[in-house]
């Protein structure tokens, strides 16, 4: 073992370590500058917090006292039906939320999958007609995921009226955004070699698809339809707010009107179902994959 | 066994080989049994004992293992963790002597032109080189490699063994190795163990496996 070449290996390591660190702190007074930035641009205040406070704790005193009456079916005045089900006013709210988010998924998936083979690059970048159509859909998911779900609302409430049906819309156009980039990464990542040997059995395309690239993304594409699910739970919480119908409605009436024991509800209720379906979603997804 | 000597494990697929090596320095519990070092049974040791018996054993794997994000530098260092004590051990830089060991380990292997290349960007042969100098640079006592060129073509493969021979014959590391190839066992071991079924069906020197004792071990005629 000679030293001298390894001499000079060692200081060039360190070097390029010393330089690393250099990058580093640089990198680090950067984000600094961008903090204080945007401290300033957010009119950050902390002295507000502390003025506001008693604000805060009136309403927090509210809460403290919540409506059990909105729950319960019978209580008079309060109970809406719901279906064939006689449920309490928050509840009502709360499945016609669930109800939004079910129907605006499914509708979605339904859209989302065909277009997610279309959008999934090995799969179409094979040919030049291919690779056209795959950066048409791509770009077109693109702006449809760029546009918030709340601006959706606001365009279907505008347009078709106050209540859920807009809401579900909302929720539907969302989540073939989402939903089709989550399918086709999926789609991207298969094994290519299972496909290969697919082909070599001499399977037309479409068994290839069926039985070659079906079973691959399955389970994923099961799991990515659950949390486009949880995602489209709190969607149809949120789009109630501009008049999508739902819980939300229900949250923005309350505050409007200052009834804090109301409103208290209203947040356990929206927690509970949240919560509930967050954690049973990924216990089942858990398991799939 | 004794110190110094290089002994090859060999047997089918599922046969306990890596079992056995995993038990030796508690990657695995062994169900029953006790794994002697020097009179002390390793067995009975946890927590601080028992990192200070595993920083006497270097182990090679099948996959390698190294940290692949990382550089083969930072790969070789951390074969220096085990020495690290108390406050020390929240830092993540090493001493000036770690360093120095680190690149003649790396020096050692032939492949210190590499350290501030990033692990995966090296070839499987490449890696395994800096796996081994990882293991080296832990200043063990004994090396356990399991299925060190499983996963190497063949030159390279006796590239890798030749660099273990080396370090069993010059630093008088005891060699524990694991091996598929059964020709490439008998050229390099002292002794051989072959196992089936979790049972050892030979102990003793590679000469006096036969063609018999093969039937015996793999269950068929012949030569691979």
């Amino acid at each position: 073992m000679s030293s001298e070449p390894l001499d000079r290996l060692m200081a060039e390591a360190e070097r390029r370590v010393r330089a690393e660190r250099a990058r580093n702190l640089a990198l680090g007074v950067v984000l600094a500058l961008l903090l204080v930035a945007t401290y300033q641009a957010t009119e950050f205040s902390f002295g507000d917090l502390i003025t506001r406070a008693p604000n805060m704790g009136r309403i927090l005193a509210g809460f403290l006292h919540p409506d059990f009456s909105l729950v319960v079916p019978g209580t008079p005045g309060t109970f809406v039906e719901f279906g064939f089900l006689q449920v309490g006013l928050v509840p009502h709210f709360a499945l016609q939320t669930l109800a939004e988010a079910v129907l605006g998924t499914a509708i979605g998936s339904v859209v989302a999958i065909p277009l997610s083979f279309v959008a999934a690059g090995n799969l179409m970048r094979r040919n030049p007609l291919g690779t056209g159509i795959y950066f048409l859909v791509r770009t077109l998911m693109s702006v449809v995921r760029a546009v918030p779900t709340l601006f959706w609302g606001i365009l279907f409430v505008t347009s078709i009226g106050l209540g859920p049906f807009p809401g579900v819309m909302a929720i539907s156009l969302f989540s073939v955004g989402l939903m089709s980039k989550l399918f086709s990464e999926a789609i991207e990542a298969i094994d290519w070699g299972q496909v290969e040997a697919l082909t070599a059995t001499g399977a037309n395309p479409v068994q290839v698809l069926m039985h070659g690239v079906g079973p691959q993304v399955l389970p994923y594409g099961i799991a990515h339809l659950l949390y486009t699910f949880e995602v489209n739970v709190h969607s149809a919480t949120i789009v109630g707010i501009v008049g999508g119908g739902g819980i939300g409605f229900l949250f923005l009436q309350y505050i409007e009107q200052f009834q804090y024991a109301q409103e208290a509800m209203v947040l356990i209720v929206t927690i509970v179902m949240t919560m509930a379906i967050d954690y049973s979603s990924a216990a089942i997804r858990r398991r799939i994959i | 066994m004794p110190r110094g000597q290089f002994l090859c494990v060999i047997g089918p697929s599922g046969s306990g080989k890596s079992t056995l090596l995993r038990c030796l320095n508690r990657l695995l519990d062994p169900t029953g049994g006790r794994v002697l070092l020097d009179g002390q049974d390793l067995t009975r040791l946890r927590g601080a004992e028992l990192r200070k018996a595993r920083r006497r054993m270097g182990m090679i794997f099948q996959q390698f293992n190294l940290v692949r994000r990382s550089t083969v530098l930072k790969n070789v260092l951390t074969g220096r963790l085990g020495y690290q004590e108390g406050w020390r051990t929240l830092l993540p830089s090493y001493s000036q002597a770690d360093k120095l060991l680190a690149w003649n380990s790396l020096a050692r292997l032939e492949i210190a032109e590499k350290a501030s290349v990033r692990a995966d960007n090296l070839s499987g042969g490449q890696q395994q080189r800096v796996a081994i100098a990882r293991a080296l640079a832990q200043q063990p006592e004994i090396m356990l490699a399991d299925e060190p060129i499983a996963s190497l073509d063949p030159e390279t493969a006796v590239v890798v063994l030749d660099y273990l021979r080396d370090i069993n014959r010059t630093d008088g590391i005891t060699l524990l190795c694991s091996i598929h190839h059964y020709e490439l066992a008998k050229r390099y071991a002292d002794r051989i163990v072959a196992m089936r079924r979790g049972q050892v069906v030979y102990d003793g020197p590679p000469d006096r496996l036969d063609e018999a004792a093969y039937r015996t071990i793999y269950g068929r005629m012949g030569y691979e």
